[in-house]
């Protein structure tokens, strides 16, 4: 897991700290984050990576539209992608499966189950 | 010529009384006026709530987006500190291991260094209440902006009938008066932002002392 790319989307500093945080901690050397949709798409293009967290609600585009751009581009049609949101409801989980994200994190987090959940969606890759 | 709801009201009795129905319309007529003589008051009262809570509103909006600005400043500030914080631990430990001292002290700076980043991982809750206090602001911005539209509503009814008009200047010469201000000032004592932080600089405080 360690040599993996991960880019991360999340509009909140604070959790873009607490986050970068985690994945130094998992070992991993090459973190990227971009603040809302918008940015991560430009960043996409850029620049190639194995995972996507992403955060749901943020401004300009938020995780949901971002997830289905993402999958609509060839190059990341089997991109792995955790969600890391707020949003606890059930349907909410429904809604985001159905935009292509391959798991799902509800705030707040432990590194714990981002470790796992990150181990579960290389494993699956 | 009507001045005020109390002209109003007594022209809808007049009207009353000056329709000679039959037995069985009476009844119904008479209910009718009723409901518009109950209305006209509680018309009043809406228009002057509409009228003061849509002045409050956009204040309640701006503190809660300074609530959220001012805890993410807050929250970063910890954050800096805590990372300081296990910078130095880590040092330390390799200085201890260095000297040898690793054994005797390494599990107390461990576990120093992991409750510091469990402090870390609790200040989510940041991001999650600044979350909530925005769905908060978004329901304020939502109500102000029908409360406007309300309130535009009610104006317009004056061009829809000659007594639609006399009730609307009615209520806006009501809306004027001592009773109504006592009600309105009730109101704004009740919503005052008793904060008002950043108002006032402590040089200004000072110089008040002098």
């Amino acid at each position: 897991m360690e040599d993996k790319k991960i880019l991360f989307v999340e509009d909140s500093p604070t959790m873009r700290r607490i986050i970068e945080n985690s994945l130094k901690k998992l070992g991993i050397k090459e973190i990227t984050d971009a603040e809302n949709g918008v940015d991560a798409l430009e960043k996409i293009q850029k620049q190639e990576f194995d995972l996507m967290l992403t955060d749901w609600n943020m401004p300009e585009m938020n995780g949901k539209e971002l997830v289905e751009h993402v999958r609509k581009m060839e190059k990341y049609k089997n991109l792995p992608i955790l969600m890391i949101t707020t949003r606890g409801m059930q349907e909410d989980v429904v809604t985001a499966i159905k935009s292509g994200v391959n798991g799902y994190i509800v705030k707040p987090f432990t590194p714990e189950i981002l470790k796992k959940k990150m181990v579960e969606i290389f494993s699956a890759s | 010529m009507v001045n005020n709801i109390d002209d109003v009201l007594g022209k809808l009795e007049q009207m009353r009384e000056s329709i000679r129905l039959s037995d069985e319309i009476f009844p119904i007529i008479g209910d009718l006026f009723m409901f518009i003589k109950e209305i006209i008051p509680l018309m009043l009262e809406i228009n002057t709530f509409m009228n003061d809570s849509s002045e409050k509103i956009p204040t309640a909006s701006e503190n809660i987006n300074k609530v959220s600005k001012t805890t993410e400043l807050a929250t970063q500030e910890v954050l800096d500190k805590l990372d300081v914080i296990i910078d130095k631990l880590d040092s330390l430990k390799s200085d201890l291991k260095k000297d040898g001292l690793e054994e005797k002290y390494g599990a107390v700076i461990d576990e120093i260094t992991n409750d510091s980043s469990e402090i870390i991982y609790a200040f989510q809750f940041q991001d999650i209440t600044t979350q909530q206090l925005e769905h908060v602001n978004r329901i304020l911005e939502a109500i102000y902006k029908k409360f406007v539209l309300l309130f535009e509503s009610s104006l317009k009814l004056k061009d829809k009938s000659a007594f639609g008009r006399d009730v609307m200047q009615a209520i806006e010469g009501e809306m004027q008066k001592e009773k109504l201000k006592k009600n309105r000032d009730f109101f704004m004592k009740e919503t005052e932002d008793k904060m008002h932080q950043n108002g006032i600089s402590q040089d200004a405080i000072d110089e008040l002392f002098k």
